[in-house]
């Protein structure tokens, strides 16, 4: 009986200890699973981050991509292109059949299989093109109406900061109304030119519709039909957004997010926008300074803003601008009040200050050459200390510490002994960013001070946080004295090597960084305002005053609005689709600024996500 | 006089309460045994569950703290070294470390430029615990 009993009892035990281990095991089998199933999303976002990588160089992307390894081998992913399986459809007019029925146009359907440690996982991804607006592609200028420009005018176009590749910058009207002067360019004085690098593009064959006088241009097309303008629904996306929180107060900078103002507004100061900003406005909108970091700003009327005082060395700042009525960029004169004040101050200023435009342009034309050699005592080198530091020593134009030394200072400090005017303060704030010592470091600080620290570990983590745009300071003296001790004259007596440019992209990509910077950044015409991103409009566009563009300007008019006058030109009357340059206005388009443009809003967005 | 139906008991001889307890001792035993290793089968699981939190912690925080323009350019790795070279707040919390239920997980983080996708940045976190316990996660960033 006992015997029996204590079976029993054991058999009891055995089923309820079956029972507890199977849930131990469960439990780890299920922990075990849910940890490669997490792994596998993840890598399905490493798949998506390449992917969007992929779509912006080339947005028709569409090849198979089979068991790609993630970049640190944790997983790999396959991404078929069929009806059954991912659809690109980014580009195309009408759907395309997918896997759950038609992909509508301007989105991606992408099927991600992933494996991780021999488990697969699949997750579908819907993109799209969130603004509607196609990527650029070399379209420095459009208008649909007339394109006017006077003065001093460039446009040119390069890949991105760090590319070296040159970019067309085209200039394009689509009107077909076949007038005289659709497109045309005058100087203002008798030095004036005029640079296009791409096509200039009308409809048309009016001989004088296109009156470019001495201009040089690329190319030119006269096509039969006109290329179709970009659509941003700029109304309809103000419309749907006024319920967002009200704009911070001028002064602080605005954080991730998205915020509106239901009626005209003066923003008084520069409006900084940080890590991805959406701002709707319902009106008329002031900025009585800039718009700079990353974000877009729609605004249902008319738009008037100056530029920037600087610019970043990254196209991780660049804002996309959508105004359904006329922009207006104004910029300030400040070369000419530059000029003014040297001569005004007389003595050592003119030379100065006319020897500082000299060695803007001069440092520009060199680096520029193909195959300079950069080095740590070259030519360029003694013409930046000449600019940052109080050396003239070396100068290729002479031993003259009275024009030749202390250049950007020197000009600060007469500047600083002005009365206050917007002028004065916006180029105060311009003599800061080219160079403004650092206390305690008082050789470092701006563009043209010496990078920061000493020996080549800060030399090249300042070369790191120059490219990845955290800075500008010490730009030019970094990245030169880099490309000298690794591949210039200095590189047989450095422990840096080729092998050092690696993580930069090479030396290619570097020089590119310093001569693209600097083309924008103009030195020679220090009195110029940037404004960094897209500029697209349904009124017109005018820019006066050295205004220097980073992106591009589409002005594609609503026939229903009127006709408008800028602010600082108030006797030209100009039409919805309408673009005017006056008096010195560079356009440099940089293919990674502008599809990068609109920070929150950028190009390509994940609408919807499913896990399978 | 009839026979009585039922016998008296007898009660349990000794030999048989003695097999009985040794049985039962045996199978107890071995049900111990047993049960301690699916305890720390369990635990093992547990540790391992919050290894991963930690894990999508990080992750998640990289992402609200900025994603790819947090992620420093070219290649390298954060093992929690003092001193330790983070570069404008990276890695974030809760490298280098978090200590949960008394058990401490260490992180570890290497990041990578891509190589061809000049606008992808790859992060792989490792978190360790105890003496072997040790989960991976990678995910990459673009702009």
């Amino acid at each position: 009986m006992i015997l029996v009993s204590t079976l029993l009892l054991i058999s009891v035990l055995l089923m309820l200890l079956a029972a507890a281990l199977q849930s131990a095991r469960r439990g780890s089998f299920t922990t075990q699973t849910r940890a490669t199933s997490v792994s596998g999303l993840y890598v399905a976002e490493s798949a998506l981050a390449e992917m969007k990588a992929r779509f912006k160089i080339n947005p028709d992307w569409d090849s198979d991509l089979v068991a790609v390894k993630t970049p640190l081998e944790v997983g790999e992913y396959t991404i078929l292109f069929s009806r059954s399986e991912s659809v690109n459809n980014l580009n195309g007019s009408g759907t395309k059949p997918g896997p759950y029925g038609d992909v509508q146009p301007g989105c991606i359907l992408l099927r991600i299989h992933t494996t991780v440690q021999e488990r697969d996982r699949t997750v579908d991804v819907v993109l799209s093109n969130k603004n509607k607006v196609p990527p650029s592609n070399g379209e420095a200028l459009l208008g649909t109406g007339k394109v006017k420009m006077l003065g001093e005018v460039s446009l040119s176009g390069v890949g991105g900061y760090n590319d070296p590749a040159t970019v067309k910058a085209d200039l394009i009207s689509t009107s077909k109304a076949d007038e005289d002067g659709m497109i045309s360019w005058a100087p203002i004085d008798s030095l004036d030119s005029a640079l296009i690098t791409g096509t200039v593009e009308l409809p048309g064959t009016s001989a004088l519709a296109l009156d470019l006088g001495s201009a040089t241009v690329g190319d030119f097309s006269r096509p039969s039909s006109p290329r179709t303008p970009p659509v941003v629904d700029i109304l309809g996306q103000v419309a749907k957004n006024l319920s967002h929180p009200a704009l911070p107060a001028p002064g602080t900078t605005v954080p991730a997010g998205r915020y509106s103002l239901p009626t005209d507004a003066v923003y008084q100061g520069d409006l900084v926008l940080v890590g991805g900003v959406d701002l709707y406005v319902d009106g008329d909108f002031t900025v009585n300074g800039s718009i700079t970091g990353e974000g877009s700003v729609y605004v249902s009327g008319k738009t008037t803003l100056k530029g920037s005082t600087a610019i970043m060395s990254s196209a991780d700042s660049s804002v996309a601008l959508y105004s359904h009525d006329s922009v207006e960029l104004t910029g300030f004169e400040g070369t000419e009040y530059m000029k003014n004040l040297a001569d005004n101050a007389g003595g050592d200023f003119p030379a100065l200050w006319a020897n500082t435009q000299r060695d803007g342009r001069e440092i520009l034309q060199e680096i520029s050459a193909p195959g300079y050699d950069f080095g740590l005592t070259s030519a360029a080198d003694y013409r930046m200390a000449s600019l940052g530091q109080n050396e003239s020593y070396g100068h290729p134009n002479g031993n003259n510490p009275n024009v030749e030394a202390n250049k950007l200072s020197r000009m600060a400090a007469l500047l600083a002994s002005q009365p206050a005017s917007p002028t004065q303060e916006f180029l105060q704030k311009k003599f800061e960013f080219l160079r403004q010592p650092i206390p305690g470091d008082e050789l470092a600080g701006g563009v043209f001070g010496f990078y920061g620290g000493a020996g080549d570990q800060d030399l090249l983590q300042n070369v790191r946080d120059i490219q990845s745009g955290l800075t500008t300071d010490g730009l030019f003296d970094a990245v030169n004295d880099l490309l000298a001790k690794t591949v210039g004259a200095d590189a047989a007596s450095s422990p840096l090597t080729e092998d050092d440019l690696k993580e930069f992209g090479g030396e290619d990509a570097l020089k590119a960084l310093l001569v693209n910077s600097l083309s924008a950044i103009s030195l020679d015409r220090p009195g110029t305002s940037y404004f960094q991103g897209k500029i697209v409009t349904h009124g017109s566009f005018y820019a006066g005053h050295e205004v220097s563009i980073v992106g591009s300007i589409a002005a594609v008019g609503d026939p229903t609005l009127s006709s408008s006058s800028p602010i600082a030109n108030p006797t030209l009357t100009l039409n919805p689709g309408d673009i005017q340059l006056d008096g010195g206005t560079q356009v440099t388009y940089f293919d990674d600024v502008v599809n990068a443009a609109g920070g929150a809003s950028k190009g390509l967005k994940v609408h919807h996500w499913l896990a399978h | 006089m009839a026979r009585p139906l039922i016998r008296p008991s007898s009660g349990f001889s000794i030999a048989e309460t003695i097999l009985a307890v040794g049985l039962l001792a045996v199978a107890l035993l071995a049900v111990i045994g047993v049960f301690l290793s699916g305890l720390e089968m369990s635990r093992k699981s547990q540790d391992k569950a919050i290894a991963l939190e930690v894990g999508q912690e990080f992750f998640e925080n990289l992402k609200t703290a900025g994603g790819y323009s947090t992620i420093p350019p070219g290649a390298g790795r954060f093992d929690g070294t003092v001193p330790d070279s983070q570069v404008s707040g990276f890695p974030p919390p809760p490298y280098p470390s978090i200590e949960v239920n008394g058990v401490s997980y260490e992180i570890i983080v290497h990041y990578e430029q891509h190589s061809s996708l000049a606008e992808v940045r790859a992060v792989m976190t490792e978190i360790h615990w105890g003496e072997t316990g040790r989960t991976t996660l990678e995910t990459s960033f673009s702009p």
